[in-house]
């Protein structure tokens, strides 16, 4: 992408909600943030209210903005979060939020289960996507073209399996953005020189049932957060 | 579950400070927290001088779970690093005894990229081999550690990793040596880790114009250890 000729910063909006998965967040972050050095790309995370709330650790997390605060940002980051996804779907100021800043944002881009909220603000329909190999049946059941990859791009959406934190998407995205010598920079500066002590993942192993099974367990919470969207409970569970 | 009732757990402590590199803190965190939901009998903690919010250098702040009086003895302690927020932790008294005395009862205690300089700035590392992100390897020379260049690397009960990222590699292998090798992949498995830099590893031996930053570090090392050296001197 070419950079505009005035002088303007471009906000990236990543989004938060409970439960967000905290190194999808921290991972996209500090490489948009390192990309920041360099160009006029600002990194901000939103949410509902700037109040502290849970991640999927321990660890809680203040946004920094709320989402009225970035009304028109250059590109939305919704990262994942696993079920929290799928409750956060049933989440009407979040969704009004994607609904409203996608009019404005030049690009639209998901890590993981973010593609979920995507799906839940209608943006995906007719359009191909990805997310966790372990949700793809979910995802398809959503009315989403599920394609099987790293990343997938439909126009102006970017659509991130998640796989590792998002980390290789968004260097990728990077080397989109500015170029690839830029990525590599950022890569040596976080170090990203990946030795998994026991070799990679073999994703034909990955388990469907399993997958069905957690969402046996949480059906409760799933209906409860999904109350004001029984359309997407109905297509989730049949 | 029964495990997780007061003192049957084991806990891993990992320390919060105002402008540390919180990706150094998310990655073993992210996979420590999940060999938790497979082997209950740990818990990840997160703790700070105070249990408020805690600016990061990503802006978003973040909430330790405990102080440091609250975990006085976890058997895991893990510092993570950063920039010059790290120079300064490595001589803020509170930090400089938490880290000493937890990591002294702690059966591991590790560091993520430059939080090895705070392990290092109370003298832990002294004589030992450890590792540290690349750009920063003067200082931990500076003070006392032999510093290999490798992902991670362990000395008796300490794990040092490389930088930021380095620190998800350094978990597994933590994972593994906490419980087996059978249960770190399952925690690999239940984070989709399976890495694959779109644009190759990194060449260390050709970094270019990034390599100036690693010279002007090596050469302000011996000031940058300086004070944090009088204070461990003092103190013994």
């Amino acid at each position: 992408m070419a950079r505009e000729g005035k002088k303007r910063n471009k906000t990236i909006a990543v989004v938060t909600y409970p439960g967000v998965a905290l190194l999808d967040l921290v991972a996209t972050k500090t490489v948009l943030d390192d990309l920041a050095m360099t160009t006029r790309y600002r990194s901000v995370s939103v949410g509902e209210r700037t109040e502290a709330i849970a991640s999927n650790t321990p660890m809680r997390i203040i946004p920094e903005k709320r989402f009225e605060e970035v009304p028109d940002p250059f590109a939305l980051v919704v990262p994942g979060g696993g079920i929290a996804s799928l409750e956060a779907m049933g989440n009407e100021r979040l969704i009004n939020y994607l609904r409203f800043a996608e009019h404005t944002a030049e690009l639209v881009c998901s890590v993981s289960t973010g593609s979920f909220l995507l799906a839940a603000a209608g943006l995906l329909e007719r359009r191909r996507a990805t997310t966790h190999p372990a949700y793809a049946e979910l995802l398809k059941r959503l009315g989403v073209d599920y394609v099987e990859g790293y990343s997938v791009e439909d126009g102006k959406f970017l659509t991130m399996a998640g796989v590792s934190g998002g980390i290789d998407t968004t260097l990728g995205l990077v080397a989109k953005l500015r170029s690839e010598g830029a990525a590599k920079l950022i890569q040596t500066d976080i170090e990203y020189d990946p030795q998994p002590p026991f070799g990679g993942l073999d994703w034909g192993e990955a388990d469907g049932d399993r997958l069905v099974q957690t969402l046996e367990e949480h059906r409760m919470d799933l209906e409860q957060a999904l109350a004001g969207r029984p359309d997407l409970y109905q297509k989730l569970f049949g | 579950m029964a495990a997780e009732e007061q003192g049957k757990q084991k806990t891993i402590a990992f320390v919060l400070y105002p402008g540390l590199t919180v990706f150094d803190l998310t990655g073993p965190l992210q996979v420590l927290t999940a060999l938790s939901a497979i082997a209950p009998e740990y818990r990840t903690v997160i703790v700070g001088e105070r249990v408020e919010p805690t600016n990061t250098d990503i802006r978003v702040k973040m909430i330790p779970t405990h102080s440091f009086e609250e975990v006085p003895n976890p058997s895991v302690l893990l510092v993570p690093g950063g920039g010059v927020p790290t120079l300064r932790a490595m001589s803020n008294e509170p930090i400089r005894n938490y880290v000493r005395s937890a990591a002294e009862t702690a059966e591991v205690a590790g560091s993520v990229c430059t939080g090895a300089l705070i392990l290092g700035s109370v003298g832990l590392l002294e004589g030992r081999q450890a590792t540290t992100h690349w750009a920063y390897y003067k200082i931990l020379e500076e003070l006392g550690a032999k510093y290999v260049r490798k992902r991670w690397v362990e000395d008796g009960k300490f794990i040092c990793s490389a930088g930021v990222s380095a620190g998800i590699d350094m978990a597994l292998a933590l994972a593994a040596r906490l419980t087996d090798e059978e249960t770190a992949r399952r925690v690999q498995r239940s984070l989709g880790y399976d890495p694959h830099p779109p644009f190759g590893g990194i060449d260390y031996d050709h970094l270019g114009a990034i390599s100036a930053v690693r010279a002007a570090l090596s050469l302000a090392a011996p000031v940058i250890a300086a004070r944090p050296k009088q204070l461990t001197r003092q103190n013994r």
